[in-house]
């Protein structure tokens, strides 16, 4: 029999990551994902790994294209939404995205921020991103998003304070601003280790 | 195109980026490009799929490598190498000799010192 969850992790990446892979280790496979739910199936415990991969900032079309070079490596890949878009009628706007990755207007590329990438345990390392550079880039794309989410929030702030426009409660505010401020500083740190060992390694 | 820091680096390729480009004198696609830098590593460099994924679309973007005309729709895309990524090759081969040449060199002299 399979088994339904409801989670919500608010973005943060390494929780939902480490979650499925709990849930792998005590023999339940990640099978579908909706917007609010992962549905798993029985499983050998341990017979699967999973890494949760961001690319909310990528165009509909290259997230495919990205998820069918992961297809193509062996990888069973599954996509899942991060729940912090702004939506006005059809046309959905991701603040984190770069370029034509803002707007999502095709009902294909709703819901698609984070891929979650399965593979099939064999003792073998399970790294997505393997140099310096790559993580540099990576970590700064999350950040990134964080970033614009936490301008989005102190922009509605300041027009409640100068121009009393709104009706988001300060405490409202003021939580949003430091749940967002965490994952900053914890990526700006992983980043900052990365950049000094890039700067004898490779 | 050539980025600044490309120059900063003195022209040095990365390792990723002469692994991919080696691996490509032969037409190959991910799976073998990926195997291709296990094996001829001896296990020492496995790319990360998304850094595998970065680099290909980034010496793709340069013409360093290009596509392979396809017949059809494939989930697995094949590249191979260009003659201005023969040349990036060829390029950093050369500097990497003279780069040996000086280390070794160098550690030999100070042997006895």
């Amino acid at each position: 029999m399979g088994r339904r969850e409801f989670r919500y992790f608010m973005g943060f990446l390494d929780a939902q990551e480490k979650w499925i892979n709990e849930m792998a280790a005590n023999g339940w496979r990640l099978v579908k994902t909706s917007s609010l739910f992962y549905e798993f199936e029985p499983c050998e415990p341990g017979s699967y790994e999973y890494r949760v991969e961001f690319v909310g900032a990528l165009s509909y079309g290259k997230v495919r294209d990205y998820e069918d070079f992961l297809s193509g490596l062996g990888y069973k890949v599954l996509m899942k939404n991060l729940n912090l878009n702004m939506s006005f009628g059809k046309v959905r706007w991701r603040p984190f995205g770069t370029g034509s990755g803002q707007i999502v207007t095709s009902p294909g590329g709703y819901n698609k921020e984070i891929l979650i990438i399965e593979k099939k345990t064999d003792g073998e390392s399970f790294e997505v991103h393997s140099n310096y550079d790559d993580l540099i880039a990576y970590y700064q794309s999350i950040r990134g998003m964080y970033i614009t989410l936490l301008s989005i929030v102190v922009a509605f702030w300041a027009l409640r304070f100068l121009a009393s426009i709104g009706s988001i409660p300060y405490t409202v505010l003021a939580i949003a601003i430091v749940l967002l401020l965490i994952p900053i500083v914890l990526y700006s740190r992983r980043i900052s280790t990365y950049k000094r060992l890039r700067m004898t390694n490779e | 195109m050539i980025g600044i820091r490309d120059n900063i680096r003195g022209g040095a390729l990365t390792e990723t980026t002469l692994l991919v480009l080696l691996a490509l004198y032969r037409p190959n696609h991910g799976y073998g490009v990926s195997q291709f830098v296990v094996r001829e590593t001896g296990g020492r460099v496995k790319l990360g799929a998304g850094t595998l994924y970065g680099a290909i679309d980034n010496l793709s973007r340069k013409k360093w490598i290009t596509p392979l005309k396809d017949e059809g729709y494939t989930r697995r895309k094949e590249y191979v190498i260009t003659d201005l990524g023969r040349q990036m090759v060829e390029n950093e081969l050369s500097r990497l000799n003279e780069v040996i040449e000086l280390a070794a060199r160098t550690v030999k002299e100070n042997e006895n010192g």
